[in-house]
């Protein structure tokens, strides 16, 4: 797409970089988990340099040399930088452009950057992590409640405020008022892109109060909607797509959701087994090596170096309990990937906090849900964080702000309780905190200049 | 930085057409100078620079800012401890969670070896 200059072109060591072959970089950042954020940043910096050598994304040497798109995901979900977050984004917007003309849309190079524009300006590249870890259904709604919280809107905090805007023109809603962040020049430059349209630095206290004409979402929902909708909706589609077919079943592609309410059915079915077979499964997941599974096949592949068996082991886990407690049942052949089982433990969670799950259904549910925790694997003790986000933001798309934060809190009271002192555990507990709780960064425009930026983009 | 005469009118060209519109192109001294260090969310909170939901901070309990404090020692995420520290000040500014955490806990930090964090 056009729009792509890497910052380190114009540096003496660019043409050196392309001497190395970019599988090194993928390599690198694959086997190097534990590795700072500098060092991430660096080598995803490098391996945009790869993807942009010839001025557009090399799709081929992505799915070639570079892990796939999955694999872009995979860090864009991980990573804490700005910088990177911002690389990645670009990769996968590209990417998602790519694939649209690929199938005949014909999105031009300057509607696409048009449309980067309004997503860089709502700080999408920063909040589109938690849309990968779990596609909220109101897409672009949740994008702009993922930007501007309600939260955000109900404590005065600084001198700006605004004016929700009515429909009806009623002017009975109260102002709400916004915090103000002061972005020093130091912070801003960081970037392979800069917006389009100056950044306005406002100071708290700098002016008084100043009222907008309407609230930004509104304002952007209705930017998004009625310019050119066409190609926003295409483009909001092509993330979509591209989040359900790779965040959330990236292993294996799931059937079809008739599969996973097969398996809740099913797991009806194990409920009552378990029911006669008092604690069979409580004990299988905290005594493996009492229960009558398989269990070197799944010490074997939890002890595995490759993170894809050490996942199998942790769905072997629960399948051998499965297949234990119902070994002719022929629809659990269905779960073959960890990433399944998380989905469909997420799903029987979800049941949970909504409150349709079947009363039987919930001891169990969260035997499996807590037993993750007390794994002696880390593998599988960051699944109970992942699964823990993943219902988090389920709740906070919900606008369940306070349930959301109280589920949190149990939940990451259990690790305490635990004493999980392991280091890349509390990494994630701290990331999903700063996650779930951040609102906005200041190195991207306010909130308070956000619909001036987007008129001028497009008008 | 090192800039050939081929380099130089292409860096031209870029900073006069191209760098209003589209993208910044940095000057550098060596690969990786051209970005400050500051660009995590820990950081950046920080440097105040980062707005986090008040309302989620208030509900989630001192024991796990503390927890977390307590037993994090990644080499390579520094400002984290200092980041969880803001947090658990902010938060022992009601009693009862200043109560759960003792005062023992900030004094220790004076009598520590990590300068930043005293």
């Amino acid at each position: 797409m056009s729009g792509w200059v890497c910052i380190d072109s114009v540096n003496h060591n660019y043409n050196r970089l392309f001497t190395i072959d970019p599988k090194f970089v993928h390599s690198f950042l694959l086997y190097m988990p534990n590795s700072g954020e500098t060092v991430r940043r660096a080598l995803i910096r490098m391996m945009l340099n790869f993807l942009y050598r010839r001025g557009r994304l090399d799709v081929a040497l992505l799915d070639s040399s570079l892990g796939g798109i999955s694999f872009v995901i995979h860090l864009y979900k991980r990573t804490q930088s700005c910088e990177a977050r911002d690389n990645l984004f670009m990769v996968i917007f590209d990417f998602v452009v790519f694939t649209l003309n690929a199938g005949g849309a014909r999105i031009s190079d300057e509607d696409a950057t048009l449309v980067l524009e309004m997503l860089r300006a709502i700080e999408a590249p920063q909040h589109f992590p938690r849309i990968f870890r779990l596609l909220p259904v109101h897409f672009v709604k949740c994008i702009i409640e993922h930007v501007y919280p309600k939260s955000a809107y109900s404590k005065p905090a600084s001198s700006v405020s605004f004016m929700p805007e009515s429909d009806d023109d009623s002017g009975t809603e109260d102002h709400a008022e916004l915090p103000i962040l002061s972005v020093p020049p130091s912070v801003s430059p960081s970037k392979l892109h800069e917006p389009m349209s100056p950044r306005v630095v406002l100071s708290p206290g700098a002016s008084p109060p100043k009222v907008l004409p309407g609230s930004a979402a509104t304002a952007l929902s209705r930017l998004m909607t009625n310019i050119r909708p066409d190609l926003v909706t295409l483009v909001m589609q092509g993330f979509e797509a591209l989040a359900r077919r790779l965040a959330l079943v990236r292993p294996r592609p799931t059937r079809n959701s008739s599969d996973l309410r097969s398996l809740t059915n099913v797991t009806v079915s194990l409920v009552q087994l378990t029911h006669k077979h008092q604690g069979a499964l409580t004990d299988m997941l905290t005594a493996p090596g009492d229960a009558p599974i398989h269990f070197e096949t799944v010490s074997t592949l939890l002890r595995s170096a490759n993170v894809e068996d050490r996942q199998q082991g942790t769905v072997r886990i629960v399948l051998e309990c499965c297949h234990a407690l119902a070994p002719t049942s022929a629809q659990l052949t269905i779960v073959c990937t960890a990433t399944m089982a998380q989905i469909w433990l997420f799903e029987l969670q979800k049941m949970r906090l909504d409150g349709t799950l079947p009363q039987p259904l919930i001891t169990m549910v969260d035997s499996l849900y807590h037993s993750l925790l007390r794994d002696e694997n880390p593998v599988i003790r960051e699944v109970y964080l992942d699964l823990t986000e993943k219902l988090a933001l389920h709740l906070k798309y919900k606008g369940q702000d306070d349930s959301m934060a109280a589920f949190l809190n149990q939940a990451l009271l259990r690790i305490v309780a635990l004493d999980d002192g392991n280091e890349m555990i509390l990494l994630r507990m701290v990331n999903c905190i700063c996650d779930l709780a951040l609102l906005c960064k200041g190195t991207c425009t306010t909130q308070a200049t956000l619909v001036d930026n987007c008129v001028c983009y497009w008008h | 930085m090192f800039v050939t005469g081929t380099e130089s009118v292409i860096h031209s060209f870029i900073h006069s057409s191209v760098h209003p519109f589209i993208c910044t192109v940095q000057r550098a001294t060596g690969p990786y100078d051209d970005t400050p260090a500051c660009d995590t969310t820990y950081q950046l909170f920080l440097q105040g620079n980062a707005a986090l939901s008040q309302p989620i901070l208030n509900e989630l309990s001192v024991t796990i800012f503390y927890f977390i404090f307590s037993r994090f020692g990644h080499p390579e995420y520094k400002e984290v401890p200092e980041m969880l520290l803001l947090i658990i000040i902010a938060k022992c500014k009601m009693a009862a969670n200043l109560e759960q955490v003792g005062i023992g806990f900030f004094r220790n930090l004076l009598a520590g070896v990590e300068p930043n964090l005293a």
